[in-house]
């Protein structure tokens, strides 16, 4: 589930997911809705891998989250589904497969640290709020 | 807390202040390793990240910290004044066609990428020469360098400590303004409050005179992720703990230290080369437009206001080099300071604080004071009120830019949503802000802008 709420200056995110790969997944969607692709989905299928090491998940998330944001902004890519999601001693591998786009209507600087803990409830939801600077 | 936080506001503003967490990030910034003097904060000021916008620290040198986020993460994002040969009345008619050929000339918004695609080896020539980059391109004049702060160029600037993934996302936007609150706005000096002052800088009542707000791009945004992530990961080493992550920092006399205190510089030099080729592209709308009649537009002052300096301050009794952070603040050097132009010497620094698009703008100049109160500092604009999404709910854009049309200001931006998302009741009213810095002792008033035209992504 992905909430969006207003802040004095920038966005405040709220996700809250069954798996930590579902929340992960509902961060890279989070960024879309706000950064809003627009024309045509173009044919191009494209494929990113991103290895990520922190000390935890909360870390792991901010960086998987600016790390899509630069690529989308760089590559005008958009990322539909996490293909591969596995955390392992040597760090956290995912991949990403998705399509191109023409631009995006709105601008997003980082994904910022502030406010960001992921918690995980007692019925097993992972959870955290996210800043967005814009 | 290792020193006092110290804010500067009117009733009115802390009423204002204490509704949202800018005190409570202030009090946070007091934390800092090595900080001197006090934690600051402007009558601007609103809640950020880490560092309130609108705050400023000054830690001890060399070993004191710097933290990416006492800058933010539109490094060097600032504001310029050009002042032109016209009055309002010469152009008040060609308004519309104006703002047409401006939006047409000044790319803005997401969508829209510069003109100029650089290859990875001209961005880091861009980022060691700043907006001397612009001059030797043809984009530029060279009496323009002495009229930006620090001559448009930070000399500890290494382009090898920028990553390429940041090089990659400010490679084709030079010379674009961006969205968000970042325009470019035509004017008319609507009152002169320092004759004296006004004189030194060419302006005069009625007198057409053009801001430019913008910064470093995705180029310093992206720096700023890139360093406040490896601060992160070595905070520990240094024993530093602190009550947000976003205050990420390490000693400035540490390798990641030295290598980001190198790479802000870069990109502060990207922002600077950035409004230099703005002005170009403006000249360009402006002589389409008006032709040989529109007569010359020359560069007031060019101010940072996201950026970290080691300057010289009084710290008690001694004069001590500090690492002066400032993020939502403009520096605001008094009278005699020797890096202050020729022509701005005796009446001290421009000082340029933009109001929001229906209201009004200052020019100030730094006061005698400024050093000993504020770290040579003032406030940087009117501050935000609203939440973006608060905004668009009070307003439609359609209605505000109808509004100002009729009071004879022409919006042209890319969504009618950015335009309510940046409605003057989305901000805090400026007049007030500005009188407390003036009342304060930080800076002076010079003279008032009113909108005539205004740009925005």
């Amino acid at each position: 589930m992905i909430k969006i709420e207003s802040h004095v200056a920038d966005i405040r995110i709220r996700l809250k997911a069954a798996s930590l790969e579902h929340l992960f997944s509902e961060g890279m969607r989070s960024l879309y809705k706000v950064l809003k692709p627009s024309g045509k989905k173009e044919k191009t299928h494209v494929k990113q891998s991103f290895k990520l090491i922190g000390d935890d998940n909360t870390i792991l998330l901010i960086d998987f989250m600016n790390e899509v944001l630069s690529y989308s902004l760089i590559y005008k890519y958009v990322y539909e589904e996490i293909s591969k999601f596995k955390n392992t001693e040597d760090g956290l591998f995912i991949d990403l497969k998705g399509y191109k786009v023409k631009t995006f209507v709105k601008d997003v600087k980082a994904v910022t640290f502030h406010e960001a803990e992921i918690l995980e409830t007692e019925t097993g939801i992972f959870e955290t709020s996210i800043i967005l600077d814009i | 807390m290792r020193v006092p936080a110290r804010i500067f506001a009117s009733k009115e503003i802390l009423e204002a202040l204490l509704r949202d967490k800018s005190l409570e990030q202030i009090i946070n910034v007091t934390t800092l390793p090595g900080i001197q003097i006090a934690a600051l904060l402007m009558p601007d000021a609103h809640e950020g990240y880490g560092f309130p916008i609108g705050g400023i620290a000054a830690t001890s040198y060399p070993d004191g910290v710097i933290s990416p986020g006492g800058i933010g993460y539109d490094i060097n994002c600032g504001v310029r004044l050009l002042r032109t040969e016209l009055k309002q009345n010469d152009i008040s008619k060609h308004l519309d066609r104006l703002s047409k050929e401006l939006y047409k000339h000044v790319p803005s918004g997401v969508g829209r990428g510069g003109q100029i695609k650089l290859k990875i080896k001209e961005v880091d020539a861009v980022l060691r020469k700043g907006a001397l980059w612009a001059v030797e391109q043809g984009y530029g004049k060279s009496e323009n360098l002495q009229f930006i702060e620090s001559n448009g160029k930070l000399k500890e600037s290494e382009p090898g400590k920028v990553s390429q993934v940041a090089k990659r996302r400010g490679h084709d936007q030079l010379g674009t303004i961006g969205s968000g609150n970042h325009f470019v706005e035509v004017d008319q000096v609507a009152e002169v409050f320092d004759d004296t002052a006004a004189s030194a800088m060419g302006l005069y009542k009625h007198q057409v005179v053009i801001l430019i707000h913008t910064g470093s791009r995705g180029l310093g945004h992206q720096n700023a992720t890139d360093y406040i992530r490896l601060m992160l990961s070595k905070m520990n080493d240094y024993n530093i703990k602190l009550p947000d992550r976003e205050l990420a920092c390490l000693p400035l006399s540490s390798r990641i230290g030295k290598d980001y205190f190198a790479s802000m510089a870069a990109a502060a030099n990207y922002a600077w080369c950035n409004r230099e080729i703005i002005n170009w592209e403006i000249k360009q709308a402006w002589s389409s437009v008006f032709g040989k009649s529109g007569g010359n537009i020359d560069l007031v002052y060019d101010v940072a206001h996201n950026i970290a300096k080691i300057e010289t301050h009084e710290v008690g009794r001694e004069f001590k080099k500090l690492i002066v952070h400032r993020k939502g603040a403009t520096r605001a050097f008094g009278p005699y300071h020797e890096e202050l132009p020729q022509e701005y010497r005796a009446i001290g620094q421009p000082v340029l604080i933009p109001g929001s698009m229906g209201t009004s703008s200052f020019v100030l100049v730094g006061g005698a004071r400024s050093f000993e109160k504020s770290l040579g500092s003032a406030c940087h604009g009117a501050g935000r009120r609203l939440s973006r999404r608060a905004a668009r709910k009070q307003v439609r854009g359609r209605e505000l830019q109808d509004q100002l049309h009729e009071r004879g200001i022409f919006i042209k931006a890319g969504s009618l949503s950015g335009i309510a998302e940046e409605a003057p009741q989305a901000y805090k009213d400026v007049n007030m802000v500005v009188e407390a810095v003036h009342q304060n002792g930080l800076a002076r008033k010079v003279a008032k802008l009113k909108p005539m035209a205004v740009i925005k992504g």
